[in-house]
């Protein structure tokens, strides 16, 4: 009896372990590096560069509903603060339905526009941009 | 460095093969809670990490130093005795070993895959603890920010083990790689595993060390939950880590230094997760609810003194950090006692509290489980029998009250919660019970016969009891 419940611990053990190993495993690893949070990540490498390292910004987006866009976007711009608004110098959005252009085929991975006012708009192409307005 | 420090409170000399690998298997969460408090200490001293290299080398060296120091001092009998005449393995007993390792490397095999689909692990990896531990690495002098109002959502107030270790990991590797979260949580994850087993095979006997370790990982939630890089189970780690030493030590005559050392892995688990406090009080209060009667009050002072000895360091730092540094919690922040009073009495909150416990415990272990996890254990216990020594019973009561107390903790914070319960539960309680799964499994094989052991039910039904192996 006591064999039994030995053997029904290890069977049980070994049938879900090799399932889930079953269930995940995937030849070739063209995957890596493909997940969602990843590829957020990377939309903001060169946004990096022109924002400041440090301190508070403001955020806006076309679909404020969904807050993983807030939370991912501060994930990726730490240890920059963000500040759902549009208060502060720099604020960033991001239109997740905007039309994605080709880079930028200059030396900056951005189009700038003067909007007047003191403000300008950088376009990152892939749906984020940059406001900045110069403070008085 | 956290091989270094467990051997500290070990006897010196060479471990036992079952001791040895619970030695590692501690080590490694008391190498990141070592890790995780000097990089903290580091950056409230210099508000840099610049150097931290350096002083961990020292700390490795020194630690090192002092192990190998009492390595040369005469051999002593080791903590533990489980097997002491050696046995002969049998067929079933390697059959059984294999099926461990296949098991516990398909285990493995799956995590991998798992971190290299979710290398930045579910929401609350990305969403708090690894995006703490970006503000910790990339901060520079302005790491406090890890602690502003605009992360409120991230849990301002959470202590740091974790995001610590992070960011500790990145300064030593030279970068913010998603290979050192995805590491940590390997590691704790698979320690949990070696402290389980290790602790019941050197309590129990191999056998029964390998059967808790296959019953642990039975449950695909265990691993799956560890590959999303969350706290969870790191904290389960520390919880059975306590349990586990505060065990061996009860069943040791004299000496103290094993329950100094679950004092640290309680004192860690506040470390990691606001769960941890209320778990600290839970195993005092559960010590001398079960202590009087059985080993006197005066034992049981002497006892909570060395216990405190070696969590009070790690409570004064989480309290610093939520008097001094962070944004109040908001569960407490939002507490009237008009209000709190009448959730506590609404009994519509209990039941809606009960039928989500009842869900989530009957449907434990995810849903890619192969069979029910609760029918499996059952089953497991009815077959094999229950044998409980006598002077192991107040440590097996004092676990179980303590869980006990922990899970009503947990119903008090859900009934008092400004969050919407229904959420709140369904966001929640699946982790709580994975962070206590590890506990129990250690608590079910404390009391489960072990193989070698008869069966006197069968000896009194005429059966031959399984022959005694010499």
């Amino acid at each position: 009896m006591a064999g039994a419940g030995a053997a029904l611990i290890a069977l049980c053990s070994l049938a879900s372990n090799l399932q889930l190993f079953n269930n995940w495993l995937e030849f070739g690893f063209g995957f890596v590096g493909s997940d969602n949070i990843t590829k957020f990540d990377e939309r903001y490498k060169d946004v990096k560069s022109l924002l400041p390292r440090q301190g508070v910004a403001g955020f806006i987006t076309d679909n404020p509903g969904r807050v993983e866009e807030y939370y991912l976007t501060q994930y990726s711009l730490a240890p920059l603060l963000l500040e759902p608004g549009k208060t502060h110098e720099y604020v960033v959005s991001l239109y997740q339905n905007a039309p994605v252009k080709e880079r930028p085929s200059g030396p900056e991975p951005y189009t700038v526009a003067d909007l007047g006012y003191g403000t300008s708009l950088f376009d990152f192409g892939n749906g984020i941009k940059v406001y900045r307005t110069e403070q008085k | 460095m956290g091989f270094a420090f467990v051997r500290l409170f070990f006897q010196s000399g060479r471990p036992s093969g079952k001791e040895l690998g619970l030695q590692l298997s501690l080590a490694v969460g008391a190498g990141f809670g070592i890790l995780s408090t000097l990089f903290f200490a580091w950056l409230l001293l210099l508000d840099t990490n610049g150097g931290f290299h350096w002083a961990s080398l020292v700390i490795v060296v020194a630690l090192v130093g002092i192990m190998l120091y009492r390595v040369k001092t005469r051999r002593v009998s080791p903590d533990t005795t489980g097997e002491t005449s050696p046995v002969r393995a049998t067929w079933a007993d390697r059959l059984l070993s294999i099926s461990f390792f296949i098991a516990f490397l398909s285990a493995v095999g799956a995590f991998i895959f798992v971190a290299l689909k979710k290398p930045h692990g579910e929401w609350d990896a990305w969403a708090s603890w690894n995006m703490r531990a970006r503000f910790l690495y990339r901060g520079g002098e302005r790491w406090s920010a890890v602690f502003s109002k605009y992360l409120w959502y991230s849990g301002a107030d959470y202590p740091l083990l974790l995001p610590a270790s992070v960011a500790g990991g990145w300064t030593l590797a030279g970068s913010d790689t998603p290979a050192v979260p995805a590491l940590i949580s390997l590691l704790f994850t698979f320690a949990t595993v070696g402290v389980v087993a290790s602790s019941i095979a050197a309590i129990k006997g191999t056998k029964q060390g390998y059967l808790a370790g296959l019953a642990l990982i039975v449950a695909p939630s265990f691993i799956l939950h560890g590959a999303s890089q969350y706290a969870d189970i790191p904290l389960g780690f520390f919880f059975v880590a306590t349990f586990a030493l505060l065990h061996i030590q009860d069943g040791k005559e004299g000496g103290d230094r094993l329950l100094l050392l679950a004092g640290v892995m309680a004192g860690l688990a506040a470390w990691t997760k606001n769960e941890g406090l209320l778990f600290i009080i839970a195993v005092v209060i559960a010590r001398l609810v079960v202590s009087i009667p059985a080993r006197g009050l005066r034992r049981y002072f002497k006892e909570s003194f060395t216990l405190a000895k070696g969590f009070a360091p790690f409570v004064l730092i989480v309290l610093f950090l939520k008097l001094a540094l962070a944004e109040p919690n908001p569960l407490l922040a939002s507490q009237q006692t008009q209000t709190t009073f009448e959730k506590l009495t609404d009994l519509s909150r209990h039941q809606t509290i009960y039928m989500a416990f009842a869900e989530n415990i009957k449907d434990f272990g995810g849903a890619d489980k192969v069979a029910s996890t609760w029918i499996i254990l059952i089953a497991f216990l009815a077959l094999v029998g229950v044998k409980v020594a006598r002077m192991e019973l107040p440590s097996i009561a004092a676990t179980a009250l303590t869980l006990l107390l922990v899970v009503a903790g947990y119903w008090v914070v859900y009934l008092t919660t400004p969050f919407e319960l229904g959420w709140h539960l369904g966001t929640t309680l699946g982790r709580l019970l994975l962070q206590l799964w590890p506990s129990f499994v250690f608590m079910l094989f404390l009391i489960a016969r072990p193989l070698d052991q008869p069966n006197p039910l069968k000896e009194e039904a005429g059966v031959n009891p399984e022959p005694v192996r010499q």
